[in-house]
This record gives C-alpha cells, structure tokens and sequence, in this order.
C-alpha cells in the first residue's frame, strides 16, 4: 500500500513538473503549447548523448539537456509561435501547430535514435532506501525535490520578483501590459525558455529512473495535459495539485483495477473535469481571462 | 492490380473518414481529436457481433453504426460550453480513453491480440469474393456517405451549422439550438466514422487496438486540414494524397519503421504549415 502511494507521488512529482511549464505557457501565451513533450523528449536524449556518448558526468549532461530543452524552446517560440501570434491565428490554430511540432519532434527523434529505447542510467540499479515501507530509489527521491523546489522557486519568482509582476501582467492582458510600456513578446519569450527548462528537466529526471523512448515525451505531454487540467491551468498550486492527483489515481486504481486501465481512468477523470470546470478544481490566481 | 485496387480501397476508407470528421472539423467548426476512437469503436463493434453471433454483414455494419452514433452521442453531451481548443482537449482525453477500453477489455476486445476471423463483406448472402467486388462496396459506401454529407452541409441545418462555426452566440440570439445541433452533427459523424470502421474490419477480417490510436485521429485531422475542412470535396482530396504519399513512400526503399516515422513529420508540418497560411479559421469560408 505505501509502496503504490509511493509509486503515485514519484510519477505525480514528474507530472507536476511538466504542468508547471505547461501551465506557464498557456497563462502567458494562451493556448495548449501540446509541443511541451518536445523539450521534454529532447532534453532526455541530449542528456543521453552527453552522458554516454561524450562521457560527461551525469550533472553537467543533465544541464546540458536542460540547456538544449530552453533552447528548443525559444526555436518553437521564435520560429512557430512569434509569427502565429502576429497572424493573430486562433487558439485552435495554435493548439494545431503545436501539435505538429510535437508529431515532428517526436518523429524526429525516433529517426535519429530509432525506436528501442535506450538507457540512460549510469550507475547499477539500487533496491533503493526503505522509507515508511516503500522502497524508493535516490533517483526518486530527486524528481520529488525537484519538483517542490522548482514549484516553489517558480511561486517566488511569480509572486515576489519584479520579474514575475511583469509575466503576470502579460497573462493577465497583453494589450494592457504594451500599454504600461513592457514588451509581451519579450516576456513570452523568457516564459517559453523557463517553462521548456522545466519540461526537460522532468524528461531528464524521468530518463535517470526509467528508460528513454521517442514516445515518453508525447505520454509525458498526455499525462502533464491531464495534470493542468485536473489541478486547474495557470497556477503554481493547480499543476502541483494536478500532478499529485493524477499520479495518485493512476498508481491507486490499479492496486485495485487492473493495470491496463491505469491512463483510462486518468483520462475519464480529466474528461470529467473538463465537464464541471473547464479550467480544474482551483481557481487561477494570476487572473487571466480569454 | 490488386496491390491498386487495395490502395482504392484505401482510398475510399479515408475518403469516408475524412468526409465525416469535416463534418465536426469544417462545416461546425468542432476540433475533434477522437475519430480514430469512433473509427475503432465501428471495426469492433462489426468484428465482436460478426464473430460472436450469426449475423449477417449489412447487420453488422448497421450495429456498427448505432454503436458509433451512441458513442459520439456520449463524447458530445460534455461538449456544452467547451469550444475551440477546449472541445479540442475534451475529445483528446476520450480518444485516450476509448482506445484504452478497446486495448484494456479484453474480454470483449481480445486486448492488444485484437479480434480475428472476421467474415468477409456479404451483400444479402452474396459473398464479395474478388476485390474488384470490394473496391465497388466501399466506393459505393463513400459515394453514399459523401452525398449524405453535402446534402446536410447544403441543407438548413448545415447553414445552423456553419453560423455556429462563426458565432455560437449570434446564432443562439436568432434562437437556434446549439447544443442540439452540436449533438445530432456528432452523432451523424460518429455514425460515418463507424461504418468506416465496420468496412474496414469486414475487408481486412482482423482488428487490433494499434490501428485506432491517437495518432489515427491526428493523421485523420491532418487529412481534413490539408485538403481544406469545410470544403465539399477538400477533405477527399487530403484523404487521397496522404494516402498515395503513404504508399508512395513504401517504394523509395526506406526502412519501414523510418518511412512511419518521415511519413509522420509530414502530417506534423502540414498541420504546422495550413495553420501558417489559415491562422484565423481552418474553414475556407
């Protein structure tokens, strides 16, 4: 039993930190930035060409991917959405684009690396420490601090820093923050880095613990989209919320259920929520509007 | 010949496909993402009665149907107040879960190992034994399905449809029932996807859950995108040209699993690339 608690929070920790990214994105920029697996997947396989091609130590590959997922990131933005926007295409017209970034990114991948996955972990793999009963490995134990440090970093950097102040007024409107003289596309721009930052560190941690395939970035995406929605879209709280909860319902329902219907249950549950709330159980607190 | 004759067949297949989700993509304006779900749900519903009772293919297409009509039924009741990129997100969540029912009920569904020994298509105890047969089985079915969908989109209720495309609030001020125009255009779309899907398995005489991913869905989409939604014979067009490329890219010799993959960063940059010359509406108004 605590072990598939256990189980539930190292993968809901995972989740929390794609939604975090996810749900940065769709404040400021206002749509489902679906290509969010994209740095994800990246950032994994750079972090493995580094670590075992290169032959770099696990903590400057891991910065490395982290530094390739920013730089993606800005590449979606600059190239794809930049231009969009200036089109003034439609949510659903960038939701679409984003998309198929995410198909080409995916395939892209699987192209160069091929589809088996591949292992990025260094050292053997260690029963792992036995907390409250459930075994959890140091690799674990990182993903959940990651994520509660990178949520509360991101609260900080949001509700105290001048810096937040400013991406909380482009979410809040674009028009209005021009008008106070800050530049929306600029601030755009830092969101897409930092939130693709934090994606690819989620698929960095998650390629430590388990293998790296092309699709964990597309699962990762499903499971992040499911998270913002659950926990609400746009708030630090909701994503981390979110993250928690689907890890939870996915890892308790199949100590019940059978496993094939762990992501069925995931997604009847977003369905569900998109059903009572369009915008999850918690309320935005960044006051953003369509 | 046969090999062409296949690829016809192909062709129709999409054409049906593509002809039935423009009617939610194109003409209503409603971004669905679980086409391929309601496709998978028509090729299990016909192999699961075909396989397990003694009924005969045109009973089997017609449950298929009603089968995919309950479906979308069910995907669409949700749909009230979620538009655009929402309603876009709501049917991706069911397309996940509608192929995790056919990949995780295996009971009913033979799981990932799918169904097999599927009759083949019979027209009143005729049974279609050449291609050539086939072929004129789904070119009539399309032909059927493509009158049917532009009588609707040319009827009153597809100028409902197209104003709720524009405006939902406009056409809800002139006191025209949104919601239940949104229902009956799914539940007529679903019912398409379906029979799509209960060809498919009666041609192929197996189903696994493999061919109804989200992938489909998005292949499928990208078919009505690139041909033009909301266009009468766009989504056609689109239909037959991913599927020549498809097979065009069997014969350059590339590995299969590189060709699926190449195939895939096509459907991602044409979705990419339509977006980039439509970026206010997808429909050519």
């Amino acid at each position: 039993m605590m072990q598939v608690i256990a189980n539930g929070i190292v993968a809901g920790a995972g989740y929390a930190l794609f939604a975090l990214g996810f749900g940065l994105v769709h404040s400021t920029g206002r749509f489902f930035h679906m290509a969010h697996g994209g740095s994800y997947v990246v950032g994994a396989y750079l972090t493995y060409v580094l670590v075992s091609k290169v032959g770099l130590s696990s903590l400057v590959g891991g910065c490395g991917g982290v530094l390739g997922g920013a730089v993606l990131g800005a590449m979606m933005e600059i190239a794809v959405f930049r231009p969009l926007r200036r089109r003034n295409a439609s949510r659903e017209g960038m939701f679409l684009a984003a998309l198929g970034l995410m198909v080409c990114i995916q395939n892209g991948v699987s192209l160069v690396f091929g589809d088996q996955p591949v292992v990025l972990r260094t050292a053997s793999v260690e029963p792992g420490m036995l907390f409250l009963g459930a075994r959890i490995t140091n690799v674990q134990v990182c993903i959940v601090a990651t994520c509660i440090a990178a949520a509360a970093s991101a609260w900080i950097g949001l509700q105290k820093t001048n810096l937040g102040m400013r991406i909380r007024a482009v979410a809040s409107s674009h028009e209005l923050a021009t008008v106070y003289g800050l530049r929306p596309e600029a601030i755009l721009l830092l969101v897409m880095v930092c939130a693709s930052a934090l994606g690819s560190l989620a698929g960095i941690l998650s390629g430590f613990d388990t293998d790296l395939t092309p699709s964990m970035g597309f699962y990762a995406q499903l499971m992040g989209v499911a998270a913002s929605i659950v926990g609400g879209i746009g708030s630090v709280r909701g994503s981390l919320l979110g993250g928690f909860m689907v890890g939870l319902v996915q890892h308790l329902g199949v100590w019940k259920l059978p496993t094939q219907w762990q992501e069925a249950i995931v997604f009847a549950l977003v369905a569900v929520c998109l059903c009572i709330r369009a915008r999850g159980f918690l309320r935005t607190n960044w006051g953003t509007k369509d | 010949m046969d090999y062409l004759l296949h690829v016809l067949v192909l062709f129709f297949l999409y054409a049906i496909l593509t002809t039935s989700l423009d009617l939610l993509v194109g003409h209503s304006g409603l971004l669905s993402i679980a086409h391929a779900g309601l496709y998978g749900i028509g090729a299990y519903a016909a192999a699961i009665v075909s396989t397990h009772f003694d009924i005969s293919f045109l009973g089997s297409v017609a449950i298929a149907m009603l089968a995919g009509v309950l479906v979308s039924f069910c995907i669409s009741l949700p749909s009230r107040g979620l538009k655009g990129d929402y309603f876009a997100v709501l049917t991706f969540a069911l397309q996940m879960v509608l192929f995790h029912l056919l990949n995780g009920w295996d009971r009913l569904t033979g799981g990932p190992l799918g169904i097999s020994g599927i009759p083949a298509p019979a027209v009143f105890g005729a049974e279609l034994d050449t291609l050539a047969e086939t072929t004129l089985l789904f070119a009539s079915c399309a032909g059927v399905v493509f009158a049917l969908s532009r009588n609707v989109a040319t009827s009153p209720f597809g100028r409902v449809l197209h104003a709720l495309r524009e405006d939902e609030g406009l056409t809800q001020s002139l006191g025209k029932h949104t919601y239940r125009v949104t229902i009956q255009v799914c539940a007529m779309s679903g019912a398409f996807a379906a029979l799509a899907g209960a060809l498919y398995s009666h041609y192929i005489t197996y189903v696994d859950p493999t061919g109804f991913t989200v992938v489909e869905s998005i292949l499928i989409l990208a078919m009505v995108i690139l041909g033009g939604p909301g266009t009468i014979l766009g989504p056609i067009i689109g239909a037959i040209s991913l599927v020549s490329l498809a097979e065009a890219l069997r014969f350059i010799g590339i590995p299969a699993s590189e060709a699926a993959s190449l195939r895939q960063i096509v459907y991602g940059l044409a979705l990419i690339a339509i977006v980039f010359l439509r970026p206010r509406g997808l429909a050519r108004a």
